[in-house]
């Protein structure tokens, strides 16, 4: 029995795929040509409802996610024709007029990037009551930026563009106290420099950033929608990249240790050059990153470990990737 | 083979349950797992692709599948959901800025025929970090008091200390059980 639904739905598949592409490139041919006689139309209308009918017939034997698939196809073909019917029913001369979907998804994606702090308050969920640092930049920033009535023990960093983030903060007594992070999260980072402790005892997450390089020792390391990034990272599980590009990888600089623990975790065997990119689940190697070879790190007395005053932006024009 | 054998066998094949834990990456599905099996729980590396663990609870064999949860692989959570009784929703309590990505993963779920009748337990995971989201805030988040399809309770817990989660699997295990062997309990 299952076998037999597996070859309808096999079947039912070639053909829907068949008349899909057929009715899609006929229609999209239309558009280009403009003006298309009533009959022609009327014509892939009755198609249409053909392949709707096909598609009923069907709904006993598909699965439920196929069959909204399918209906989302349908869809998308009869608002083609509906289109291309409104264009050539009016008699002026033929144009495009896509005044929705061009303009409703821009402010969407500009507001976080553009906006900074306040905005961002009210578009994202209730914010942390943890320690953020949000909606900064050209700054150089270390633990003494954080809030420091916070317990909480997970870090946020989010839209932050041309800053240098220093939290491995050499001379501090209490080390451990005051920098301990068991859980991370990183968005909206353009242009800067971040150097965490090899000592996050949790998971870090990175979203969205553009053109930095980041140091950190952590549990789990996932990197989504990321683009132009070096990561020097000590970690004992394999790193992930989602949606990534140009994403290189090195280990954890000794020479940003301050203590023994910090030592220890960054010299302990790494696992930042076994990276799985989920967006290439294929046996060849990803090409969306790659090991940064050593003439392309940053040397080790070039770390912007104490604060740079306004020399920020040669800094970080020095030490980013290019 | 002795007679006996072969009938506790049957007896308990036929208190087997199928669980399927899922939720958005980074939730500690696989921690949870690892630590109710007692495993190490120190160097799990993101699921690609899924687990699957068999343990006894109380009478019940359940068999757990514990699918990956990055957003390459959500689109084949559906191959899981034949004969689920139920789904255990794994939610990082600390990472606010994906609730409603969360919460849009599953309200499409639970919209699913073939997990239709399934119990929901929501773990709000990872409250061992200080700072992070109270199951309250998290039902409110995910919108939970709009389900009516299923049968669903949460309960906040942490990976790393264990704490609550018997406790959840507890509920679990007894929602299903009351629904499939109410006969023979």
């Amino acid at each position: 029995m299952s076998e037999t639904n597996q070859t309808l739905i096999q079947q039912f598949y070639t053909s829907f795929q068949a008349s899909r592409s057929d009715l899609t490139s006929r229609l999209e041919s239309l558009k280009s040509e403009g003006s298309p006689s009533a009959d022609v139309l009327n014509e892939i209308t009755l198609e249409i409802s053909q392949l709707r009918k096909k598609l009923t017939d069907a709904v006993a034997y598909l699965p439920s996610y196929d069959q909204r698939q399918y209906e989302s196809h349908i869809k998308a073909i009869e608002k083609l024709l509906s289109e291309i019917r409104a264009s050539s029913s009016s008699k002026s001369k033929f144009s495009f007029k896509r005044k929705q979907p061009v303009q409703s998804p821009s402010p969407v994606v500009a507001a976080p990037s553009i906006m900074p702090a306040d905005t961002k308050l009210s578009l994202s969920a209730p914010q942390s009551s943890g320690r953020i640092l949000s909606g900064r930049s050209n700054e150089y920033l270390t633990t003494s930026s954080l809030p420091t009535s916070s317990t909480a023990s997970d870090l946020t960093l989010t839209n932050l563009d041309h800053c240098v983030v220093n939290l491995v903060n050499a001379g501090l007594v209490d080390v451990d106290q005051q920098t301990k992070i068991t859980a991370l999260h990183v968005r909206d980072v353009s242009n800067s420099i971040v150097i965490l402790p090899s000592t996050i005892d949790g998971s870090a997450m990175f979203h969205n950033i553009t053109k930095c390089t980041i140091v950190l020792g952590c549990h789990q390391f996932r990197m989504h929608t990321s683009n132009q990034v070096h990561v020097y990272l000590a970690i004992s599980s394999s790193p992930i990249i989602e949606h990534c590009s140009n994403i290189s990888f090195a280990s954890y600089p000794a020479v940003l240790c301050n203590n023994g623990r910090e030592r220890e975790m960054a010299s302990k065997a790494s696992n930042h050059d076994s990276v799985q990119d989920f967006s290439h689940i294929r046996p060849t190697p990803s090409p969306n990153w790659n090991i940064l070879r050593t003439e392309m790190q940053v040397k080790d007395s070039d770390w912007p470990v104490s604060p740079v005053g306004d020399k920020i932006e040669n800094i970080l024009s020095l030490l980013l990737p290019h | 083979m002795g007679l006996l054998t072969i009938i506790r066998k049957n007896r308990q094949k036929e208190h087997e349950m199928r669980i399927l834990f899922l939720g958005l990456d980074n939730a500690g599905k696989t921690t949870i797992l690892k630590k109710l099996n007692k495993e190490d729980i120190s160097g799990i590396s993101p699921t690609l692709g899924f687990n699957i663990k068999t343990f006894v609870h109380d009478r019940y064999t359940l068999n757990i599948w514990d699918v990956g949860g990055q957003r390459m692989l959500r689109p084949y959570w559906r191959n899981y959901f034949e004969q689920t009784d139920a789904i255990v929703w794994v939610v990082d309590s600390g990472d606010r800025f994906r609730m409603q990505d969360c919460k849009e993963e599953l309200h499409s779920l639970l919209t699913e025929d073939r997990l239709s009748g399934a119990s929901l337990l929501v773990f709000a995971n990872k409250q061992d970090i200080e700072g992070s989201m109270t199951s309250e805030e998290i039902c409110e988040a995910l919108d939970l008091k709009a389900i009516r399809t299923h049968q669903w309770k949460i309960f906040s817990c942490s990976a790393v200390t264990g704490q609550n989660l018997l406790a959840g699997l507890n509920w679990v295990v007894g929602e299903v059980a009351n629904r499939l062997y109410y006969s023979t309990t």
